[in-house]
């Protein structure tokens, strides 16, 4: 098994198979993260077919990474946000900054649910509360394991901040959950193939 | 297991990797039922972490499958259009050396088709696709690309040639004892400006090429220009400062002056500030073609078909100049002209209808450091035109039924 760090000097050098390594190692899950943040599939896949472009043109001139997931995870977001700010230019239209909106899969299932106990409303409305930041931070650690600094570096926090973000929320949560525990496991725990990347 | 999850809590447990993998996807499934069995004690905490991170999951957006095969194609693509470019650059360096060969052995009749040939064999494939896509970009006498990433990036050299100040912060050492030539190739929608290691400063605009040596050898101090550049060239009376422009050669000496020389142009136009400058044609009767001399304030505009120059006195400079300071002049030019100049500052292209095209030539100034929208406003309050931008594209078309018949 070759690490990150080798694959990606194999990248800069134009290797072409590393190329179509990188790529189709990190297109589902760089779309699955730009998806979030910009709810419009197109210009997302618009977006990382120019961050490969630009890494391929760059090529020797790149930096070297330990971890080509995060390393494409932050050219993505940067990707967005400076097309963003081209259409904005044009479009003369105010900078909507960008949100990551996503819903947890249990807040959807439970807002439909219609004779929802107590305790379920009420997690409903703790996952309800739970801030764009927080879910940004929490996909980026729990969906796609990133270390928190990597985290506070894609997303410009402070240092240790995001750790702080995440345990707030899991506290929230705690309390709710551990009160008697009377969710029905069933649907918490689900194992599926589709959340692996 | 490691011994660390005995000290750990509710909410350290749901933060770990190790553990979330466990709850998304089951890894490590018996070992972590073996860690319970050993700690009873701890399979309180453990049930209630793995609740909380279940509850933390998102759906997984769709993507259909073909989609990622279409992109990858894409990229594919644009892999083989960035690596076919640097082997033709290999390829043509390795010509100049086949001429030179040739040259020794068959001195005589071959030097006027070389000299011909010499000017097109220094540049790098200049397509207009490559200068469509990318950053600006240095290419060495040793042949290493830098790539420019700002969209006005400022070079200067240092005397001896072994030296690049890049941006005003970043230093690059050179190899300057290379014989081969350098090449500052800058794509549409970016400008550049340099200072060569003689002093002289070059203005690159959108969509052009200099060819250069890293230092100067020899009796004269000659680049090569594609697209349009303005000069201001350091003073030395003993070795002459040469600019060769596809047919032409532009003799000069300390002196001040722009040279537009587009591929896509018929005609090269010279226009000089300051300063004496003599043109020449370069074809294989260069020998017995006569130096036409420019005094200031001339515009000279040589016809690349006919191979005519006229000559226009009392222009105004400032008008061919102001690009290398983000303004764009224009003086009775047609719109279509217009048009042009900003598809390469802007890198976009434009599509017109057949009317557009009629009306009475405008005149005005656009600053460029304003986004194409507003620069497309201020033209459409001045001609009678409507606009949309698509991406890359400008639609234009003409307001005809709003005007009175002439």
């Amino acid at each position: 098994m070759k690490t990150d760090r080798e694959i990606w000097e194999n990248f800069k050098s134009g290797d072409k198979s590393a190329l179509s390594y990188v790529y189709f190692q990190n297109f589902h899950a760089m779309f699955q993260y730009g998806k979030r943040l910009k709810d419009e599939p197109e210009f997302i896949k618009d977006c990382i077919q120019d961050v490969f472009f630009k890494l391929i043109q760059a090529g020797e001139n790149l930096s070297s990474t330990e971890n080509i997931r995060f390393y494409l995870f932050k050219a993505l977001k940067n990707s967005i946000l400076k097309e963003l700010e081209k259409i904005r230019k044009v479009e003369v239209v105010e900078l909507i900054p960008l949100k990551f909106e996503a819903r947890f899969s249990l807040e959807e299932e439970l807002s439909e649910k219609e004779n929802a106990s107590n305790k379920e409303i009420a997690l409903l409305k703790a996952l309800n509360g739970l801030s764009n930041r927080q879910r940004e931070i929490i996909y980026l650690r729990f969906e796609c394991g990133m270390q928190y600094n990597q985290i506070c570096d894609i997303m410009q926090l402070k240092n240790d901040s995001a750790r702080k973000l995440v345990f707030r929320a899991v506290k929230q949560l705690r309390e709710i959950i551990g009160d008697q525990l009377q969710i029905p496991i069933l649907f918490l725990i689900q194992f599926s193939n589709k959340h692996v990347f | 297991m490691d011994k660390k999850y005995l000290k750990y809590s509710i909410e350290d447990f749901t933060q770990d990797i190790k553990f979330i993998n466990w709850v998304h996807k089951g890894d490590g499934h018996k070992d972590w039922e073996d860690f319970i069995n050993q700690n009873p004690i701890m399979s309180k905490d453990i049930k209630l972490a793995r609740k909380i991170v279940s509850a933390l999951r998102f759906s997984p957006e769709d993507i259909d499958e073909v989609d990622t095969y279409e992109i990858y194609k894409n990229i594919d693509l644009f892999y083989n259009i960035c690596h076919k470019s640097k082997r033709t650059v290999r390829i043509r360096r390795f010509l100049r050396y086949a001429a030179l060969f040739v040259m020794i052995f068959s001195i005589g009749a071959a030097i006027p088709y070389l000299y011909f040939t010499h000017s097109k064999v220094h540049f790098s494939e200049i397509t207009d696709s490559s200068l469509r896509i990318g950053d600006a970009k240095l290419i060495t006498a040793s042949g290493h690309e830098l790539l420019l990433t700002n969209s006005q990036s400022d070079l200067r050299f240092n005397k001896s040639g072994d030296q690049l100040e890049i941006d005003q912060d970043s230093i690059i050492s050179l190899d300057s004892e290379i014989n081969q030539m350098a090449e500052l190739v800058v794509p549409y929608g970016k400008r550049s400006k340099i200072q060569l290691s003689d002093g002289t400063n070059v203005w690159l605009n959108a969509g052009s090429s200099l060819v250069f040596p890293q230092k100067f050898k020899g009796k004269e101090r000659k680049v090569f220009l594609k697209g349009e550049a303005y000069f201001e060239v350091s003073k030395n009376k003993d070795i002459p400062f040469v600019v060769g422009a596809d047919q032409m050669n532009i003799n000069v000496h300390g002196t001040k002056f722009n040279v537009n020389n587009y591929e896509s142009e018929n005609n090269l136009e010279v226009v000089l500030v300051e300063g004496v400058v003599g043109l020449k044609e370069t074809n294989f009767l260069n020998l017995f073609s006569k130096e036409i001399v420019m005094s200031p304030n001339q515009k000279a505009v040589y016809n690349k078909t006919d191979k005519l120059t006229n000559i226009e006195s009392n222009i105004d400079v400032n008008y061919y100049t102001s690009w290398t300071n983000g303004l764009l002049e224009f003086n009775k030019e047609s719109i279509i002209t217009v048009f042009d100049k900003l598809s390469r500052f802007y890198n976009v292209q434009f599509i017109t209808d057949d009317q557009v095209e009629i009306y009475k030539k405008i005149s005005g100034k656009l600053d460029l450091k304003e986004s194409l929208e507003v620069v497309m406003i201020v033209i459409s309050d001045a001609a009678p035109i409507t606009f949309r931008i698509n991406e890359e594209k400008v639609f234009v078309n003409s307001k005809t039924n709003l005007l009175p018949m002439r």
